[in-house]
């Protein structure tokens, strides 16, 4: 039996971490699965898999699914970024079984159909997005030509096991989850592991607003997650975008009266993180000369900060990494911030290690937050304001 | 002699939730949640005596956006320099101020509830600054908001004007209506204060009620705002999409559980659905609502027939449910739901819900099904 088992580990070629927490009221299972660079092309077959994936499987229709992972009160759901694709479930305790089987029907066995996305192509063209979901994620979508064998690729190759972290968490006893899972595993139909996604060019293009509003976003640079600076990185969105006495809330709103909603936040890309200051404003004739002169006021701000600034952001930290305050400026997902839920936490215990290597771990995370000098604080602000470039979405 | 220990020992247990009403009418709630690394700290004031009006309509939005500054101008700057935080709100039954600080802050998060109730110190120029922050505000406004909004004009009338307001009457604002909406908004009958987290409730209610010790000349009072009864009918909207809202009785009967049971239900069934309630004392609006198309939400509601209905009763129930209680497990959420209500209704009662949920059968969730319909409904329809 333990041979079996250690067998069954062995097998399992992804990324499978549960955590049994006896406080939480149902379980929460996150699967994520890192996505290459996309083009247009492609980005559109990932959003139609998506949105196809939770209408059903050989096992399950859509509304069994739907029935069935009730539990943790938020919607069943599959959704793109940058970097990944994830699909978030929750079941009441006493489902774990069916609810992780129905997990490995969604991986292995979704049905994917073709009136499913034909539906999907239809739709997915005309979704109007809000001015601030668009801000985030402007990169347009081409779904010409799209066809149901692309869909089936990405399928496959997304949710190879070799690609998956999935994490569970909720109140069940060390091993009942993975235990549970492996058998599941061990009846997965084996294909061959995934190669890159195909590329279609990279063309630079970006949608048009639903609405008559303005976004203006300087974008910095790309690091990556393990980069020794990553934590002044941090530290400077901290500073930059989180709370009324952040620079973006004091310069953007109190001071240059352009913005009522201003944020600075760390973004996915396909290969690491990049910074992020974004801002929302009424249509004007004078938006670039607005963006010059945030970027520059910003700044000219970055270069003020005192010891007050640095103390400030890393308050700000420890208010978000140990009281659950949703001001964290690493944004990981397009709803907004991930937070102290346990479907967030369960999340990060599965994307973090998918894009870094590295586990989760807001105490060391907070640690390594608290090293920053002010210098180091301002270089990283500064640096990602500096070189950033500037994109305006013009509402008008 | 067993009924006596019993009697004893509980009297020795540390309270868990208090709720006092004091001699001048304001109303504290105190809720211990043991553990919880978040304390929050939320003071509403209802609008039992400001309903927003057509001659004032976003002046208690602008004057929300200036209390939240602090009388110094430097509120923020104090919390957030320890790590606390303020959001304010200004909802159509209540202006909301949160704070949230750490468990051992509680004297710091009241130090902010004792600037908030201090008389409004304004100028007209700052008046004037603020009101464009709220015309950036006012340009961001959504799909979802807009139906909404439109659904609850349609329904209400002027009883149901938005309360982000109106930049035409924002530019009317003076420092001397904006005091005077203060005393009618901040009156203590309309004053709820919550707290919720890992506090001692004797102790915390003890040191909150200092703060409501405020001069009688400081408020005012006037005749009730009511909503009156809604009506149903179809309206075109500024926003993208298809909402359907149901007219609902005060928070808490059968009427909202089946309701909001119904439009939980459905929306799981539609991409790109939203379900908007702010929970009243008062007639309101469960709204289930589309922005990715502008139809849909109408046809499946339509096409229901009774027994398929009533398929849909557990789903419903059970996430409902699970929304109400998600609410009341985090101090945050239990505190701005608790909080809305008891500055609108002292006996009001956040758990009659679930009570009403548990108890919730077909007949009941006919009800809601029935508050859907082309018939009972509010219909707002938006198209570019």
């Amino acid at each position: 039996m333990i041979l079996a088992l250690a067998a069954s580990i062995v097998l399992f070629p992804g990324r499978f971490v549960e955590m049994p927490m006896n406080e939480q009221r149902s379980i929460c299972v996150s699967v994520v699965a890192p996505l290459g660079s996309m083009s247009p092309h492609d980005r559109a077959v990932a959003r139609v898999l998506a949105k196809c994936l939770l209408d059903g499987t050989a096992d399950y229709t859509r509304r069994q699914l739907v029935d069935l992972t009730l539990g943790n009160g938020l919607p069943l759901q599959c959704t793109v970024m940058p970097d990944h694709i994830r699909l978030q479930l929750g079941f009441e305790p006493f489902n774990l079984a069916d609810g992780l089987r129905a997990t490995h029907s969604i991986l292995q066995d979704a049905s994917l159909s073709e009136e499913s996305i034909s539906k999907a192509l239809d739709a997915l063209p005309l979704a109007k997005g809000n001015y601030w979901g668009l801000a985030l994620q402007p990169e347009l979508a081409d779904y010409a030509g799209v066809k149901r064998r692309e869909v089936l690729d990405l399928y496959r190759r997304a949710f190879h096991p070799a690609n998956l972290s999935i994490a569970v968490s909720g109140p069940f006893k060390s091993g009942q989850a993975r235990d549970r899972w492996l058998s599941f595993y061990s009846e997965w139909v084996r294909t061959s592991p995934p190669t890159s996604l195909p590329g279609i060019g990279q063309e630079k293009a970006f949608g048009k607003p639903s609405r008559e509003i303005t976004t203006i976003e300087l974008a910095g640079p790309e690091f990556k997650g393990v980069d020794a600076d990553f934590p002044a990185r941090l530290l400077a969105a901290f500073a930059l975008g989180a709370g009324k006495q952040s620079s973006t809330f004091r310069i953007l709103r109190e001071k240059l009266l352009v913005s009522y909603r201003q944020e600075a936040l760390i973004w996915p890309t396909a290969d690491g993180f990049r910074m992020r200051v974004i801002m929302a404003l009424k249509p004007r004739q004078d938006e670039k000369a607005v963006a010059e002169s945030a970027k520059q006021a910003l700044i000219e701000d970055v270069a003020s900060w005192g010891p007050g600034a640095r103390e400030r952001a890393l308050a700000m930290a420890r208010a978000v990494y140990v009281r659950g305050l949703p001001l964290n400026p690493l944004q990981l997902q397009a709803s907004g911030t991930v937070g102290e839920s346990p479907d967030d936490r369960t999340f990060m215990t599965a994307y973090w290690p998918m894009k870094t290597g590295q586990y989760w771990d807001e105490k060391k995370l907070l640690k390594s937050l608290e090293g920053v000098s002010l210098e180091q604080l301002k270089a990283a602000a500064g640096e990602a304001l500096n070189s950033s470039s500037v994109l305006i979405l013009s509402g008008g | 002699m067993f009924a006596l220990l019993a009697a004893v020992a509980f009297h020795q247990l540390p309270l868990d939730r208090l709720r006092t009403i004091l001699p001048n009418d304001a109303a504290i709630y105190v809720e211990r949640m043991p553990g919880q690394p978040l304390l929050s700290i939320q003071l509403f004031a209802g609008t039992k005596y400001a309903p927003e009006t057509p001659t004032t309509h976003g002046f208690r939005h602008l004057l929300e956006h200036l209390l939240a500054k602090g009388p110094d101008g430097d509120l923020d700057k104090r919390l957030e320099s320890k790590g606390a935080f303020m959001d304010a709100g200004t909802l159509r039954d209540a202006m909301r101020f949160s704070i949230s600080v750490a468990p051992d802050q509680l004297e710091l998060g009241l130090s902010a509830v004792r600037d908030l109730l201090k008389p409004l110190q304004t100028t007209q120029q700052a008046i004037d600054r603020e009101s464009k922050i709220i015309e950036q505000e006012l340009a961001l406004s959504s799909d979802t908001l807009d139906l909404v909004n439109s659904a609850w004009s349609q329904a209400y009338g002027d009883e149901g004007l938005d309360p982000q307001g109106d930049m035409q009457t924002i530019h009317t604002a003076t420092p001397e209506t904006l005091a005077e909406l203060q005393q009618r908004q901040f009156a203590p009958s309309a004053l709820a204060l919550v707290i919720v987290g890992d506090v001692d409730v004797d102790q915390t209610t003890k040191q909150a009620k200092e703060l409501f010790k405020m001069p009688e000349d400081n408020y005012k009072t006037g005749p009730l705002a009511q909503r009156s009864v809604g009506h149903a009918g179809r309206t075109d909207s500024d926003g993208f999409g298809e909402a359907r809202a149901a007219l609902t009785k005060p928070f808490g009967g059968i009427d909202t559980a089946s309701k909001l049971a119904f439009a939980f239900a459905i929306a799981v069934d539609l991409d790109g659905a939203f379900v908007s309630y702010t929970p009243s004392m008062q007639n309101s609006l469960v709204t289930l609502g589309r922005t990715d198309q502008t139809s849909g939400v109408g046809l499946l509601i339509d096409g229901l027939e009774l027994q398929e209905a009533y398929s849909y009763l557990p789903r419903g129930r059970a996430l409902a449910a699970k929304w109400l209680r998600l609410q009341l497990e985090r101090p945050d959420t239990c505190a701005y739901l608790k909080g809305l209500l008891l500055c609108q209704r002292h006996s009001a009662k956040a758990e009659d819900l679930l009570d009403s949920l548990a108890g919730l059968d077909e007949i009941g969730f006919e009800n809601g099904f029935g508050g859907f319909s082309k018939e009972n409904a509010v219909i707002a329809v938006g198209v570019r």
